[in-house]
């Protein structure tokens, strides 16, 4: 394991921190964060070998070709491992043989399911099987990527939460992202060394075909702003995320400990479609003004749908997201900056003008 | 301005109208209803299923404490709790009552569920208060001394 | 005039004889409840050389005859023993302290000023004229002067410790609230400068009478002016004050009563404010249960909406806090010396209503919490629980019907899934907001300086007058307004601003 080196953060107080390890594990790497996190990988030539999971072979050749419009690729060395994360026996083969000098960043997770209980299958038991496969490889460091769902919702539009809070999971999703963090905390009692990151709602480049309908919404000012859109949210531009998730990977104080991971302020709803608006405005595209004006009690009713839904079993996306959106999100990032030496360098608009552009060199329609 | 003087006289005031007389007559009335017959049997009751331990005479102090306290409530809180405290007295006069009593105050049902709590609430807290060292099926042991008593 | 010197109190206080109230009395200023906000007005009214009745429904009582907390000083210090419940789902459970004093010889005595925001804010929402935040603060500082608002010296119990050290380990904002205390020789139990202590007796010597075991049924008015009020006395017998000016200062819930059943109309009572509270007990390895008096500390991080602090705790009010999950809590109440219980308060958007009904002696006060106070209520308390186990409680138990007992932090998903206001103890000891001052139309009972909207000679002084309930201990507010309408009141002559 290398030594710890010091490299001063900044205007942070001086962090010890890690070089990059030889192997650097990723699982969901296909997916948006996934990608986000690979790109940046593949450019730091202080990391010789990658390994990422991928869920089947399509998605693993999709992969191979993301990997390969890098030119770095070429002289990396690149294993794509296929398997379920939700198996015991993929977390071993992902892990075979990789050696202590290895860090594993777990970002895969699911969060629009079609049954609940796929909830639990990934977003649970695949966290334990692979803190366990971890601990068992003698990891340098494993990265768990959870949410804000574990916490749930702030109770008031003024409330932040605090580096530190009682569990408080925010249906189906919560509870399987906070059992997912409970494994990680036993197998770090058991020996693993991991740290955890809880990024809230994000938005950039690598975005799924599916979020553009959030810019077209936003554009046919369709965008449902529950009452006056005062509820705040944190929200974190996938760069950003990649930066703290690097910071938790690399800081070897962070064992055991669990970080948020979002912009420098949480926005207002109302912000952030307003700013949304700007930024399409910016990138020449035409934009409505909102229209979309529910009532609290809309949110409520989705709400309440979306419990009775889940509770037997069903999810239902757009009746979650309504749901959800009459709540305030809210984090304090300050104990992240303070001991990762995590500092999110860009902010909502140009984040969101990042994440147009790329919609459109994509050839994406917004 | 003002003038400073120290008013003195005995001069008294007759009150006018019937409304003042007849507002203190009611409650002369509400005053003549004293609590411990509504509630006293009730309070017993729970206070024995709650406090198996509790002796006969310290549950008849506490009970006594309760009834005073209830004596003392505010008018529409005391009118409430001497209403419900007639249903379940009349519910303990007929056989099987107590088994219904323990069913409704195990409901959720508000306001209802409000009174064996106020109940318990006095009732423990006079226990407790005076015997710290009771033990939770209100035996209360005998180098108990009240706090209040050994505090002043 | 025949009034009698009341049961003798000791030497050192009062400085003037307490009286008996009897069946006829008169004044120039008739002044209603002997609280904070009475006894500073009585003081600054009768030191302006004006002739000041007080009359006190409750006794007068030595600060440290009784034992604090006890249930014999809430019989003999609270209104109706300490049992007074806003109705509602769930109803909540208020204290209003009826004695010479009023709440300041019972409660806790921490002080908090007004916060400077929230006095802008009164003054640009409710339109209260002629205020100016600083001098109400330098009013402030007059106050605690004269009660004497300090920091405890020398070290702080231990149930203080534990909000400092959970809070400190939680990295959450806290710190010693100051009281109204006298530590004599630097003794750790403090002598409460409380209303006895200070504004009563300063008003006595100043000329004004205080008059104990008088309760006042209702004003007779006529033309929106009063000239007597109908009494009640200790013994049941009832009596008359004259007088030319009456200020009521019984509190947020008598205050209101009082002029509803006087037949004042207006916003009165119709928007009571308070800072409801939950409960929870918590367990440590070390014996530290202090029976006779409240930690210091609180926990400011998540204010204004939310504040943490402690609870009195002797073993009766222990026992109270296990009670409604008895069945599987009760074995903690054998240790009660290593139990301390601790509260989590917010700031309600609910609101409540103070109503009066013919023929009835009290009011009937009811409240409604809104959803979102009842999230608060819940994040609230399972924050503290958080806060305890790190503070190295090795046990806690809510006060929630349904509530699991909390050893760690998977117990507080737990304990916030089944956590629900409806089944909770919420209680609260600060009530205010019934009679709001302002010129604001259809929002306010009582003008810029409280004089009652519509009237020309009655005026409130209390809890009832603060427009929003403000977050913090309200007393401190309630003394400074009351000082700063009663001294506009001399400077005016009585007249409308």
């Amino acid at each position: 394991m290398p030594d710890p080196q010091t490299t001063p953060v900044d205007a942070a107080p001086v962090i010890a921190t890690w070089s990059a390890p030889r192997t650097t594990v990723v699982t969901g790497a296909a997916g948006w964060l996934g990608r986000a996190l690979t790109h940046r990988l593949l450019a730091d030539p202080q990391r010789p070998h990658l390994r990422l999971l991928a869920h089947s072979t399509a998605e693993a050749d999709d992969l191979r070709r993301f990997v390969d419009q890098h030119d770095a690729a070429a002289q990396r060395r690149i294993d794509i491992i296929i398997g379920d994360v939700a198996r015991a026996d993929t977390a071993a083969r992902l892990l075979y043989q990789v050696g202590a000098d290895t860090d594993v960043v777990h970002t895969a997770g699911i969060i629009h399911p079609r049954r609940v209980r796929q909830f639990y299958e990934i977003n649970t038991n695949g966290t334990r099987h692979l803190a366990a496969a971890a601990r068992d490889a003698g990891v340098r460091r494993f990265v768990h990527v959870s949410s804000n769902s574990p916490f749930g919702t702030n109770p008031d539009t003024g409330d932040t939460f605090r580096h530190d809070e009682p569990f408080h999971p925010y249906l189906g999703y919560g509870d399987s992202k906070m059992q997912g963090e409970m494994a990680v905390n036993e197998a770090v009692a058991a020996g693993l060394d991991a740290t955890i990151v809880r990024p809230p709602w994000f938005y950039g480049p690598f975005q799924p075909p599916r979020q553009t309908t959030f810019f077209r919404m936003v554009r046919n000012g369709k965008f449902p702003v529950i009452g006056t859109g005062q509820q705040r949210r944190s929200m974190v531009y996938v760069d950003n995320l990649v930066d703290g998730i690097l910071c938790a990977e690399l800081t070897p104080a962070a064992r055991g400990k669990g970080y948020w991971v979002a912009d420098q302020r949480a926005y207002t709803v109302a912000e952030i479609v307003e700013t949304v608006g700007r930024a399409l405005v910016d990138e020449g595209l035409s934009v409505k003004p909102p229209t979309t004006h529910l009532p609290n009690v809309a949110a409520l009713i989705a709400e309440v749908g979306d419990r009775v839904l889940q509770r037997v079993g069903v999810y239902q996306q757009q009746l979650h997201v309504l749901g959800e959106m009459g709540h305030t999100i809210a984090v304090d990032i300050s104990r992240t900056t303070a001991e990762i030496g995590y500092v999110p360098k860009v902010e909502l608009y140009e984040g969101m003008r990042r994440s147009i552009r790329w919609c459109l060199d994509q050839g994406l329609e917004l | 301005m003002f003038s400073r003087s120290l008013k003195v006289g005995t001069t008294t005031t007759q009150r006018t109208g019937g409304d003042a007389i007849s507002q203190l007559r009611f409650h002369l009335l509400m005053r003549q209803v004293p609590a411990l017959p509504v509630v006293g049997s009730f309070a017993e009751r729970l206070l024995a299923a709650d406090l198996p331990d509790l002796t006969a005479a310290k549950r008849r102090e506490v009970v006594g404490f309760i009834a005073h306290r209830v004596d003392a409530l505010p008018s529409f809180t005391r009118f409430g709790v001497l209403l419900l405290g007639t249903v379940f007295r009349t519910l303990l006069a007929v056989p099987g009552g107590w088994g219904v009593a323990r069913l409704l105050i195990a409901l959720p049902l508000p306001l209802v569920a409000e009174y064996p709590r106020l109940m318990r609430s006095l009732g423990f807290a006079y226990v407790w208060e005076h015997w710290p060292a009771t033990t939770p099926t209100g035996d209360v042991a005998v180098a108990n001394a009240a706090i209040g008593e050994a505090a002043a | 005039m025949t009034v009698s010197p009341a049961a003798v109190p000791p030497a050192t206080v009062p400085p003037a004889a307490v009286l008996r109230a009897t069946a006829a009395m008169d004044a120039d200023v008739l002044i209603i409840g002997s609280g904070a906000g009475g006894a500073t007005t009585a003081a600054v009214l009768a030191e302006a050389g004006l002739d000041v009745l007080v009359v006190e429904e409750g006794e007068w009582v030595e600060q440290g005859a009784l034992v604090p907390f006890s249930l014999e000083q809430m019989d003999r210090q609270y209104r109706a023993g300490g049992v007074t419940v806003a109705l509602g789902l769930p109803s909540i459970a208020y204290t209003e302290g009826r004695c010479a004093g009023g709440g300041t010889e019972v409660n806790s005595g921490l002080y908090w000023r007004p916060p400077g925001d929230v006095l802008q804010r009164w003054r640009e929402q409710f339109r209260i004229v002629d205020f100016d935040p600083d001098e109400l603060l330098a009013i402030a500082d007059e106050v605690e002067r004269d009660i004497s608002v300090c920091p405890a010296p020398g070290g702080y119990t231990e149930p203080s410790e534990v909000l400092r050290r959970g809070a400190d380990a939680l990295g959450w904002r806290n710190g010693e609230i100051p009281r109204w205390m006298a530590y004599p020789n630097d003794q750790p139990h403090g002598q409460r400068q409380s209303m006895t202590r200070t504004y009563l007796p300063r008003a006595m010597r100043a000329g004004a009478r205080l008059a104990v075991g008088c309760r006042v049924d209702r004003l007779r008015c006529g033309a929106g002016r009063a000239s007597s009020a109908d009494t009640t006395l200790a013994d049941g017998t009832p009596g008359t004050i004259t007088f030319r000016h009456v200020f009521v200062c019984g509190g947020a819930i008598q205050s209101p009563a009082l002029l509803q059943r006087s037949g004042i109309r207006g916003h009165i009572g119709r928007t009571l404010a308070v800072h409801p509270t939950v409960k929870l007990a918590a367990r440590f390895p070390e014996a530290l249960n202090v029976p006779d008096d409240v930690p210091v500390h609180q926990v400011k991080e998540f204010a204004p909406h939310l504040s943490f602090g402690g609870s009195a705790s002797n073993p009766g009010l222990v026992a109270l806090s296990l009670l409604d999950q008895w069945a599987t809590f009760q074995q903690a109440v054998t240790q009660w010396q290593h139990i301390s219980v601790y509260y989590a308060a917010i700031t309600s958007e609910g609101l409540g209503r103070v109503r009066s009904f013919p023929r009835m002696k009290d009011p009937v006060v009811t409240y409604g919490l809104t959803l979102r106070d009842r999230a608060l209520l819940r994040s609230g308390l399972a924050r503290l629980a958080l806060l305890m186990l790190e503070a190295g409680a090795l046990e806690v138990y809510p006060s929630f019907k349904g509530a699991p007992s909390v050893r760690n932090r998977r117990d507080l998903a737990t304990m916030q899934q089944a956590f629900s206001a409806t089944r909770a103890s919420v209680m609260t000891v600060h009530l205010c907001s019934t009679v709001p001052m302002g010129e604001l139309e259809g929002r306010t009972g009582a003008d810029s300086f409280g004089l009652v909207h519509g009237c020309s000679n009655i005026y409130v002084n209390d809890a009832s007058l603060l427009p929003t309930a403000p977050g913090v201990n309200p007393q401190a507010s309630v003394m400074a307004f009351a000082i700063r309408n009663a001294r506009h009141f001399v400077a005016s002559g009585g007249r409308r601003a």
